[in-house]
């Protein structure tokens, strides 16, 4: 592009949107309030217990790479984290025993916020300190700079050094009882403490006691529908160390909707070591009680049929292979259990 | 000035700009609203610090993208919308039958860019943010603004050559 482009493209963009009109807010008031609500959160922190007791829906959780779908009936299990005996470890102790783990994470070019001079490296904060963690329980880890996520498998005294790999913490490695608990360990950035908070204070449930409520997977990420008493959560698990990765939890509303959309991301050349490569999408919702299916059509193609379960809800989960497909037509079509058509249109329509 | 003085009158001088600049980011007016504000309401925690250290209009940028980028990780952005739209999803192809003026089919050009390539872009030609500053908001290196922005110039006139014959 030419220096004429490209002179022409910040006239442009100037153009595209300076004359929106904008309203500015007045924010003191809420970043008071914010700042306040923030100091009575840390305060109560401390005080969550684990219970033992995730359901599972093993046999859904294996399904084929790229495709979509999952409608799960639930079995009890408990968790191996959660046994009474365990005693549950101080954030430090955490810490000190993860080290050798977060070694991975330091060495890492692509993560913004970790040093890389020579010798340097992180120190690592538990991220939801008010997360009761045992040994072998997965736990979040922040750097200092608080912007990037890593977990460590809290070992044993004594077996610090025992190497856990990426590959260890994807969601095809994990037990039912650990993808779970790995949903709890989610957190956003716009939760992040301040950064002169000396640790990690991220708000989220501890989401050990929850059951799964539907599951898909697409590649090496898996979206998992959650119930905690009366409320749902979609989740998703990223391989590591994906720069998009981690864990992305959120409480849903429960609103019953023929409408369907998807977010996702498209992949290139610099993540093919961690992900396949193509477009992912994933999405979640609760259909309306006479609706069944969603039949997901990508350039003419049908790429995912999405069954709900008997409550409505679905997830789905699935992979566009080697392309950025998100600017090719892509549609939904909801159907009945009779294959009767209810709706069809674009995305997010 | 106090510092929450000082606060009010960075929200009056830089919201619209912010507001603007995240709207090229996100192609979502409502988004970008929401980011603008949650960007500034995060300065307010930091405020004494940022401005002594930081410099305000650094520190912005930097969590406007990120908040952003935050957001596009998000597979569910709203609790509230079960299933929304993908930030991307306004890049359905240019129906030739529809009129679209000039404006909104730059910001969907804009869209179609990766994430990353996005930010530089738009932080390079609508900020006219140096390389160091871009690279400083995104947390990458020079060489990697320098590659995403030339990326995603050569995508944008790939998009816009398609849709009306030349960028220019």
């Amino acid at each position: 592009m030419s220096e004429v482009d490209v002179t022409d493209l910040a006239t442009r963009l100037h153009g595209a949107v300076d004359d929106h009109p904008v309203d500015v807010p007045n924010l003191l008031a809420p970043a008071r309030s914010r700042r306040r609500r923030r100091r009575v959160l840390g305060g109560t922190a401390a005080v969550a217990v684990v219970v033992a007791g995730a359901l599972v829906a093993s046999q859904l959780l294996g399904t084929a790479p790229h495709t979509a779908l999952v409608a799960a009936t639930p079995s009890p299990t408990l968790s191996a984290s959660t046994v009474p005996s365990a005693a549950t470890l101080s954030n430090e102790a955490i810490a000190a025993r993860c080290a050798p783990q977060m070694a991975k994470y330091n060495a890492l070019p692509q993560l913004p916020g970790i040093p890389r001079q020579p010798g340097r490296t992180n120190t690592w904060h538990v991220a939801h300190q008010a997360h009761p963690y045992r040994v072998g329980d997965i736990v979040a880890m922040v750097p200092d700079s608080m912007d990037y996520t890593a977990y460590c498998r809290i070992p044993a005294a004594g077996q610090e050094s025992v190497n856990v790999s990426f590959a260890d913490l994807e969601a095809a490695s994990l037990t039912t009882v650990d993808r779970v608990a790995m949903c709890g360990e989610s957190m956003s950035i716009l939760d992040r403490p301040t950064p002169t908070t000396a640790s990690a204070d991220f708000p989220g449930p501890d989401l050990r006691d929850a059951t799964i409520v539907a599951a898909a997977s697409a590649g090496n990420t898996m979206a998992l529908l959650l119930s905690q008493g009366a409320t749902t959560y979609s989740c998703i698990l990223y391989p590591q160390p994906w720069l998009a990765g981690g864990v992305v939890m959120y409480p849903m509303d429960g609103t019953r909707a023929l409408r369907v959309g998807f977010s996702g991301f498209a992949t290139d050349a610099a993540e093919k070591s961690v992900v396949p490569m193509g477009t992912y999408y994933f999405s979640a919702g609760r259909l309306p009680a006479d609706a069944r299916t969603i039949e997901i059509t990508i350039s003419k193609k049908v790429v995912a049929t999405v069954t709900a379960n008997a409550d409505g809800w679905w997830v789905a989960a699935f992979m566009v292979a080697g392309r950025n497909a998100f600017a090719e037509p892509s549609t939904y079509a909801v159907k009945d259990a009779a294959g009767t058509v209810l709706k069809t249109a674009d995305f997010g329509s | 000035m106090d510092a929450d003085a000082e606060f009010e009158q960075y929200v009056a001088d830089s919201f619209a700009r912010l507001c603007r600049t995240a709207f090229l980011l996100c192609g979502d007016w409502q988004r970008a609203e929401d980011a603008a504000q949650e960007t500034l309401l995060k300065m307010h925690r930091s405020w004494g610090r940022i401005v002594r250290h930081e410099g305000l209009d650094a520190y912005a940028r930097q969590t406007l993208v990120r908040t952003l980028i935050d957001e596009w990780r998000r597979p569910w952005r709203r609790r509230e919308h079960v299933a929304d739209a993908l930030p991307e999803a306004s890049l359905h192809p240019v129906d030739a039958t529809t009129q679209i003026d000039d404006r909104a089919q730059l910001v969907r050009a804009v869209a179609r860019l990766a994430p990353r390539q996005r930010a530089c872009v738009v932080l390079r030609f609508y900020l006219d943010t140096s390389v160091a500053d871009t690279a400083a908001a995104l947390g990458c290196s020079e060489g990697n603004v320098k590659r995403l922005t030339s990326d995603g110039l050569a995508a944008l006139r790939v998009v816009l050559d398609t849709t009306e014959g030349s960028l220019t």
